[in-house]
């Protein structure tokens, strides 16, 4: 793999958990700290790319590439960039490109809302990833994204705390950031996105720093 | 107790689905002096069919190649009293 900065994936077993959304957002933050982002769009829907036909184009490049091998093919589309973003589609339905697209990504992201039913599915998830990890060189990192919390700021008490504290019992990387229920990120798909001063800038910073850290 | 934070651990604890366990097909030989039983792993036959159908159909299909090329190498040949019979 070219030697890139940072390259994250956002996974998870189920579609419409955010994936896409923090995808297309996360790749703004980086753009805007300097940090030029290739989006790979690898779920067959071509959600992201299509938000960024409807925007009228985003600030870096976005392939789609819903193809078993992406891992493979990334580097073709790097140009020298130093992000890589890849959004990836359910593991559920497209287990072969979510695999390939992990096998690329140093760093998996799972957007989690703090709610029974989302975490019911961490431990499959766990179990896909082991198996993922058994194909790869080296280890990647894991870390879960608090996703449509109820507060923007980590709480001591209430929903968004109790899921950070029995996910991190379990041996999940709880992330610091989290990324609160807004409007401004649901109804989002299909303009131009306006990164400052949101949460995703402070999780471009809180990866950034984890990949120096690593 | 926080039952928020019991459901959550509850749901975190959920078990990986394991497939059914095969049943074994068991088989068994006997005479008068030795009974023998023989179980084959219901995953054999399986196996089997996924190293066989390929390796029978190619062996099918060489051979049917080979007959055509066959028939094709004796229809392009005449035969040897053709149109000599009968001439003054």
């Amino acid at each position: 793999m070219a030697d890139v900065l940072l390259s994250c994936a956002f996974v998870n077993l189920k579609p419409g958990v955010g994936k896409t959304t923090s995808a297309v957002w996360l790749a703004h933050a980086l753009c805007a700290m300097d940090v030029p982002p290739l989006l790979v769009d690898s779920d067959p829907a071509g959600s992201a790319l299509r938000w960024s036909e409807l925007a009228g184009g985003f600030p870096f490049p976005v392939v789609a590439l819903p193809v078993g091998d992406v891992h493979r093919c990334i580097d073709d589309f790097l140009g020298g960039r130093q992000a890589v973003v890849l959004d990836a589609p359910q593991l559920e339905d497209h287990a072969r490109i979510a695999r390939g697209v992990m096998r690329h990504a140093d760093e998996w992201i799972v957007p989690v809302t703090p709610a029974p039913i989302e975490l019911d599915r961490m431990a499959p998830i766990q179990a896909e990833m082991g198996e993922v990890q058994s194909l790869r060189a080296e280890p990647a990192r894991t870390a879960v994204l608090l996703n449509r919390t109820n507060r923007r700021e980590s709480t001591r008490t209430g929903p968004d705390a109790d899921a950070r504290e029995v996910l991190a019992e379990r041996g999940f990387d709880v992330l610091d950031t989290q990324i609160a229920r807004l409007d401004l990120y649901s109804q989002s798909f299909g303009g131009p996105v306006q990164v400052e001063n949101t949460a995703y800038m402070d999780l471009a910073g809180e990866l950034l720093k984890r990949r120096e850290g690593a | 107790m926080n039952q928020r934070k019991d459901n959550y651990r509850a749901a975190l604890r959920r078990e990986p689905v394991e497939p059914p366990p095969l049943a074994p097909r068991v088989t068994t030989l006997s005479n008068r002096y030795v009974r023998v039983t023989i179980e084959l792993d219901a995953d054999v036959q399986r196996r089997l069919d996924r190293w066989v159908t390929p390796a029978a159909t190619l062996v099918t299909g060489t051979a049917r190649t080979a007959l055509s090329v066959v028939a094709a190498l004796t229809e392009r040949v005449p035969p040897s009293d053709s149109g000599t019979r009968g001439r003054p």
